[in-house]
Order: structure tokens, then C-alpha cells, then sequence
């Protein structure tokens, strides 16, 4: 089957879908209280995105996730390759990462209120807890990756160690590097979100809870499809980049 | 022969790889038990790990009591994710025009965080236990499938055709042949189903329910009651670890042919 | 060669004495370049108890006839008749396959392996065993009837796939390039094998090959088969003696045989 026609069918599938609850909603078949019909979400949809008082709750959101990523980034890329090339702490540390990562970590939020509060640090906090895990085993991975035919050959043509850097092995890393940045984003949007509907005054995730708990059903399936859109475009967007870069990986 | 003496390399015996983790952990555990004792650290926001354990040990009864709903919970959302997972992911799996439409659905609604999509299933079903059995069965339902699609996929189709020509109906090939050979990914998928089972479920007592061990954990906390807190999350990282432990088991148990051949998810 | 689609009405009793006809096959497929005609228009039959050989260059279509012979899959044109009557789809208990990869389940030992058609057909279980024990010894692996596959060599992964094959008690035996993976050493010790127990339980077999020397040593009758679109270019008569020996293979008739069939596909 063809993309296109793939793309065709799944664009009718989601029409469908869409056209059969806008019917249900609207003829009864459903409580449009409880399940209001796609239109009355979008036109909601519509008034969070030209409402300044919502896309207050946005920012919030987003800053909190920017904030969260700049600041895990680099330590936990930087932990991750030192992990990866260094055999002894490799070996030291590795089983302890993998085993925290398994580890179901949003139940440590009620710790992280504890400690930082409801506001703008604690959220940021989780989000840096959610993602650092990833992006250290992705690290490992991307140093480990680096085919040692290629670093054996360079050297061979009297590669300095920096130039070794530079043109083996971070084009090597970079497709591996950039997957798991793009799943931590996933985490840390996921940790800030979901802190936000546990407590918290602003944010989208405390607009869906509050929504939620007042059964203002239209606004909250508002809310769903922004946060929603929201991640699906920084994903999209990271996974994009992803593909420029991994673009000569088999 | 001196010149060789001093380009050798001298190993000093240094600590160990393992011996340096187990060091790291207790020392940890030392802290975690010494720096509120001392003051170092806030007992609100950090306690000790003796006062964690008798604070469980004390309200044992509660504990106990709300666990049991977190393991029925539990239960059930492992049907739902394992059963309509392994079932979906069989259907996805082997019949194409499903694989090639639906999959793609599915793994772009993967970056949206499930967490939103809560507050619909209370104001549907309440704050009961139904809730939780939804979310958590809902959340660990699509690893499930993407597992099982995924294991399904990579059956050899030459061992197909040889079953077919032994006259193998579709019920029979379909069991004997593609579910054994996906067995491997299937088992991936019931590990990590499972965890998003877990999460799902104590999440969602967090948020809100009326019991359970996430609800429990949420009450302590807003009472400050730290050492409650900490025995809770203790729980439910034993909970998480015994599951995943026992899937371990499952994949010991399956691993006598397929570590040869097994597709690395 | 004659043709032979007027076949089942005026001939009677040679269907009963041919076990596979093959009347009139063609096959187009498509791919990606266009559509490809594979057959063009096959006649042969195989009279009952003989070991036939079918040879040909690659891409010739062997491999599908063999899946259309087994029900496997249906030819654009024309049938395959099996034992008197149309074949649609696989019959384990008159047509027995074995593939040039052993395909054995890789989770199951060796003697379930070979007992697996009949677990299929839900044969009971005390049956089941001693029957697959008895095919293993058949072909000398009753001492690795608990092994698992992986702890098998090519050749002995074979065996079991014939003995598996033998287990349904077919009276046809089809074989695509069955030790086409296989070393020579051992395509030679497994070619000695098939023979004995041919030999022993007389079944109708089709052998797919490209080894030419294999063909002429194993076979009653070989059919040389043309490059794509498959036809058949001739029907030789293998007249050596059985049972086959090594010392055959040194003969001028063995020579004359070999080099007849490959001027045959060079020609063409």
C-alpha cells in the first residue's frame, strides 16, 4: 500500500471517528454533557488560543519544560558520555541508572512538593528528575555507538584527539544523542504536566484538573486537545530534526 | 630492560567496578538516614529511612488495607493491557492493512502524556476504583500492542509456509507457530506494560480516589507526615519491583531457544 | 514431449498410476518492474514410485511449481493434479514438503518437531511420540530427539525436517533444493541417506536441485526446465542402476548424462 493512499485512509479514519462522535453528541446517542460533540470543543479550542488569561497557563507550561530541559541537558548528556567511555565508571554505574529509570517515578512528586513548594522551582525540579534518566542512558548509548573501525582508521591518518571529536565522533553520537533528547522532552513534559494537575495555580495541567473536578466538560476537552497538540508538535518537531541527522544511519 | 620496566603500566589495584556502586548505595543509605537526624537536611522534606519503616510498621493496618485496593486495582488493569493488548497487538500485527494504517496512529499519540486524559474517566466513572482500572489498564495497554505488533511482524515466513503445508488452519498457525516465535517481544511488552500498569494506577490515586496507596500517599503528605510518605513510595517501588521481577521469571523461562534469536526491542 | 491436457478423460487409469500431473501451468506475477511471466505453459506427470529430479538455471520458476504441486499456492493457468483429483490447497497426508531451510520451530526439540503434523491433526499424544520416534531412528538422529534446533548442524537440522516430512506418511514427497545450504561432504552422505530410505519405503518424490551431478546420482528421471519463462526443455532417462553407488559418478554414462543436461540449459 502506497504512503499516500496510507495517509488517505488514516486522514478518513480520524474524519470518521470525529464525524461519528459530532453524531452521537448531537443526536443523543451520547450525554453531550458529559461528552460534548468536536465542535463545541473547537470553538473552546479557539478561545484558549486567543484568550491572553489561557495562553498565560501555556507560557507557564512551557517555560517550565524549557527551563526543566536547559538545565538537565547538558549534565545529563555530559554524565551519560563520561558513563559511556569510561569503562570503570561505566561499569560502576550503568546498572544503577538502568534500575532507577525502571523505577516508577512520578511517585516521588509528593517528595518534590515537600521540598520545593507548589511553584514555578518544583515543577521545574520534577521535570529534571523525569528526564535526566533517559537522557543518560541515551548518552551511554550514543558513546558506546561510535564504530571503532572509524576511530581506528582516523587515528590511523594522525587524527588528534579533538579532531577525533569533532568529525568521528560526534556525527556518530549525534543521531542517538538527539533520539533521547527528543524521548526526555517526553518525560519532562509528561512530569510537568502531570505536577501541574496534582497541585498547582497555573499551568495547563492545573486548568484540565480544575476543569475536570467542576465538570466543565467542553473546556476540558479543550484542554486535552491543546496539551495534546502542544506535545505532539514539539515531538514532531525534535523528531524531524532527528531525521536530518540520522539521515546516513542504515 | 629498564626501558621496558618504566613503559609497563603499573595496575594499582583500585576499588572495583561493583565494589565502587555498593559503596556509593550504602553510603547514600547512610545519608539518607543521618542528614535529617543531624538536622542537615529538613525531617519534612527528607526522613529518615529508620522513621520511614516505622511509620509503615506502625500503621501497619492502613497500609495494608489500602495496598490491597492498589493490588486489585493492579489486577485488573493488567487484564485489560495484557489481554486486550496482546489480542490488538496480534490483530495489528498480522494482518497488513491494520499494520500499516493504525501503527503509525499509534505510536504518534505516544509523545501526548496520557495523565490529561484522567480527568474525563472521573467525571465518567467517578473516583472509584473503576477509574484507576481504566487509566492504568489503558496506559500499559499500548506498549502492549506495539509489542506484540512488533513480535508478530518478525515471525519467519518460511516456518509459515512449512506449517501450511502440514495443512496448519489459521487458529492453529496463528498459536503454534506466530505466538512462540513473538514470544520474546511479547515478553518485552508485558515488562513494560506492566510498569506503565503500576504508574497509572498510583497516579491516578494520586490525583484522585478514594483509596489505594497513591491516595494514601497524597493524604500524608498534606499532613506533613513525611515518614508516612516515604513508606508509601516504598511500597509502590516494591509493588513495581516485584511485578517486574516475575515477568523476569517468565522470560528466564522462555529463554531456552529464543536468546539465539531474539529481535532486540 | 507430447502434450498431455487431454489427459484425464481419454486416458484412463493414468491417473491412477501418476501420481502428480501437471497440466498446462502458466504464471504471471507482479513486482515492481512490471508484471513477469514465471511459467509458460507446463505439462509433465510423474508416474507413482519414481524420483524424479527437476533442474533448471535460477529464476526458472522451480520453486513455484513445487509450491503449486503442494497446494501452496495457485497457478494463473492450467492445475495440478495429485492422485486423481485437483489439488487447491495442501494435502499433509498425500504431499509431504521439504524446504531448502529446515524451518523447524525453534522452541520445540526435535522429536516435537517431527511429530508436529500430527499434533496438528490432533493424533494423540502416545501416537504422536512413538511415531517421531521412529521417523528419527529412520533417519539416524534417535539420540538427538530432546535437542533443540540450534544445538543442531545444517545437515542433522535437515534430517529431522525429512523425517518430519516422512512422519505424515505421504506417498509424495516434494523437495525444493533440500541441501542447497549444505556443504558437500554432507549433501553427499544426506543424497546416500534419502536414497536408503526411499529405497525402503517406496514414496513418489520430486528434487528440486541445481547441482547436476546431484541429479543425475539420485534420480530415475530428470526434468530440465528452461530460464524464465519456465518451460520444459527435456525429459531425461537416468539409465544407471540401483542402488546408486559412488563409483558411478566416475562412469562415462554419468558424464554423458550430466553434460546432456547442461548442454541443454546452456543452449537455451
Amino acid at each position: 500500500m502506497h504512503r499516500a493512499t496510507q495517509r488517505l485512509v488514516q486522514l478518513a479514519l480520524i474524519a470518521a471517528i470525529l464525524g461519528g462522535w459530532e453524531a452521537a453528541a448531537r443526536f443523543g446517542l451520547a450525554d453531550p454533557r458529559m461528552l460534548p460533540p468536536p465542535s463545541a470543543v473547537g470553538v473552546d479550542v479557539y478561545a484558549f488560543i486567543v484568550d491572553p488569561g489561557m495562553l498565560y497557563h501555556l507560557w507557564v507550561t512551557t517555560s517550565q519544560v524549557v527551563t526543566a530541559f536547559v538545565l538537565i541537558a547538558p549534565v545529563g548528556i555530559a554524565l551519560g558520555l563520561l558513563l559511556g567511555e569510561s569503562d570503570y565508571f561505566g561499569r560502576a554505574f550503568k546498572p544503577f541508572f538502568y534500575f532507577v529509570a525502571s523505577v516508577p517515578k512520578s511517585v516521588f512528586l509528593p517528595i518534590f512538593i515537600l521540598a520545593f513548594g507548589i511553584g514555578f522551582t518544583q515543577k521545574v525540579a520534577f521535570g529534571m528528575f523525569q528526564a535526566i534518566f533517559v537522557l543518560v542512558i541515551s548518552a551511554i548509548a550514543a558513546a558506546q555507538s561510535v564504530p571503532a573501525d572509524l576511530v581506528t582508521v582516523a587515528r590511523s591518518y594522525g587524527a588528534k584527539r579533538w579532531q577525533l571529536y569533532i568529525h568521528v565522533y560526534w556525527p556518530a553520537m549525534l543521531p542517538v544523542l538527539v533520539e533521547g533528547i527528543r524521548l526526555a522532552m517526553i518525560f519532562n513534559i509528561t512530569g510537568v504536566i502531570f505536577a501541574e494537575m496534582y497541585v498547582a495555580r497555573s499551568g495547563l495541567g492545573s486548568l484540565i484538573s480544575d476543569w475536570g473536578m467542576s465538570f466543565q466538560m467542553t473546556k476540558l476537552f479543550s484542554g486535552i486537545v491543546v496539551a495534546a497538540t502542544f506535545s505532539i508538535i514539539i515531538n514532531e518537531m525534535l523528531r524531524f530534526y532527528e531525521r536530518r541527522v540520522e539521515q546516513w544511519r542504515v | 630492560m629498564s626501558e621496558v620496566a618504566s613503559i609497563a603500566v603499573t595496575k594499582k589495584p583500585r576499588i572495583g567496578p561493583g565494589t565502587l556502586r555498593y559503596s556509593v548505595i550504602i553510603a547514600l543509605l547512610i545519608l539518607w538516614e543521618l542528614l535529617p537526624r543531624l538536622g542537615l537536611v529538613s525531617p519534612i522534606i527528607l526522613a529518615p529511612l529508620s522513621a520511614a519503616l516505622f511509620a509503615g510498621i506502625s500503621n501497619f493496618g492502613t497500609f495494608a488495607q489500602h495496598l490491597l485496593i492498589t493490588m486489585g486495582e493492579l489486577a485488573l488493569g493488567l487484564l485489560i493491557a495484557y489481554g486486550a493488548g496482546g489480542i490488538l497487538g496480534l490483530l495489528l500485527g498480522s494482518i497488513r492493512p491494520f499494520r500499516q494504517i493504525l501503527l503509525p496512529l499509534v505510536s504518534s499519540v505516544y509523545a501526548v502524556p496520557f495523565v490529561i486524559v484522567y480527568p474525563v474517566l472521573t467525571a465518567w466513572w467517578g473516583i472509584g476504583p473503576e477509574s484507576k482500572v481504566l487509566f492504568g489498564g489503558i496506559y500499559g495497554l499500548f506498549p502492549m500492542v506495539l509489542a506484540t505488533a512488533a513480535g508478530v511482524r518478525t515471525v519467519d515466513r518460511q516456518l509459515v509456509l512449512v506449517a501450511r503445508s502440514m495443512g496448519a488452519s489459521t487458529g492453529q498457525i496463528l498459536l503454534q507457530v506466530m505466538v512462540p516465535s513473538a514470544l520474546p517481544s511479547i515478553v518485552s511488552g508485558l515488562r513494560l506494560g506492566g510498569a506503565l500498569v503500576v504508574i497509572g494506577v498510583v497516579v491516578a490515586e494520586m490525583m484522585a480516589s478514594t483509596g489505594g496507596i497513591g491516595f494514601l500517599i497524597s493524604g500524608y503528605r498534606t499532613m506533613f507526615m513525611t515518614g508516612e510518605v516515604y513508606f508509601g513510595i516504598l511500597l509502590v517501588l516494591v509493588m513495581a519491583g516485584t511485578l517486574d521481577w516475575l515477568i523476569g521469571t517468565i522470560e528466564r523461562r522462555t529463554a531456552t531457544w529464543h536468546s539465539m534469536n531474539a529481535p532486540r526491542l | 514431449m507430447a502434450s498431455i491436457s487431454a489427459l484425464p478423460d481419454t486416458k484412463e487409469g493414468f491417473a491412477e498410476t501418476h501420481d502428480i500431473i501437471v497440466d498446462s501451468i502458466s504464471h504471471v506475477y507482479d513486482s515492481p518492474t512490471g508484471s513477469i511471466e514465471a511459467l509458460d505453459d507446463i505439462s509433465f506427470s510423474i508416474p507413482s514410485g519414481r524420483f524424479i529430479g527437476l533442474v533448471g538455471p535460477s529464476g526458472c520458476g522451480k520453486s513455484s511449481l513445487i509450491l503449486m504441486m503442494a497446494g501452496l499456492m495457485h497457478a494463473g493457468e492450467g492445475m495440478v493434479m495429485v492422485r486423481g483429483h485437483r489439488i487447491t490447497q495442501p494435502e499433509p497426508e498425500e504431499i509431504g514438503v521439504v524446504f531448502q531451510e529446515a524451518s523447524l520451530l525453534p522452541w520445540k526439540t526435535a522429536a516435537d518437531n517431527v511429530e508436529f503434523p500430527l499434533k496438528l491433526r490432533k493424533v494423540p499424544k502416545i501416537e504422536r511420540r512413538a511415531r517421531a520416534r521412529e521417523m528419527l531412528a529412520l533417519v539416524g538422529l534417535q539420540e538427538f530427539q530432546n535437542r533443540h534446533p540450534h544445538e543442531l548442524s545444517g545437515g542433522m537440522k535437515q534430517r529431522v525436517a525429512i523425517a518430519r516430512a516422512f512422519c505424515q506418511d505421504p506417498s509424495i514427497l516434494l523437495m525444493d533444493e533440500p541441501f542447497g545450504a549444505l556443504d558437500e561432504q554432507t549433501r553427499m552422505t544426506l543424497g546416500d541417506e534419502l536414497l536408503r530410505i526411499w529405497e525402503q519405503h517406496k514414496k513418489t518424490v520430486v528434487f528440486v536441485t541445481h547441482s547436476l551431478t546431484e541429479a543425475v546420482y539420485l534420480c530415475d528421471e530428470v526434468l530440465v526446465m528452461s530460464h524464465r519463462p519456465g518451460r520444459i526443455l527435456d525429459r531425461i532417462d537416468i539409465t544407471l542402476d540401483r542402488p546408486r553407488t559412488y563409483d558411478m559418478m566416475a562412469t562415462a554414462t554419468f558424464g554423458q548424462l550430466r553434460d546432456r543436461i547442461w548442454r541443454l540449459i546452456r543452449k537455451d
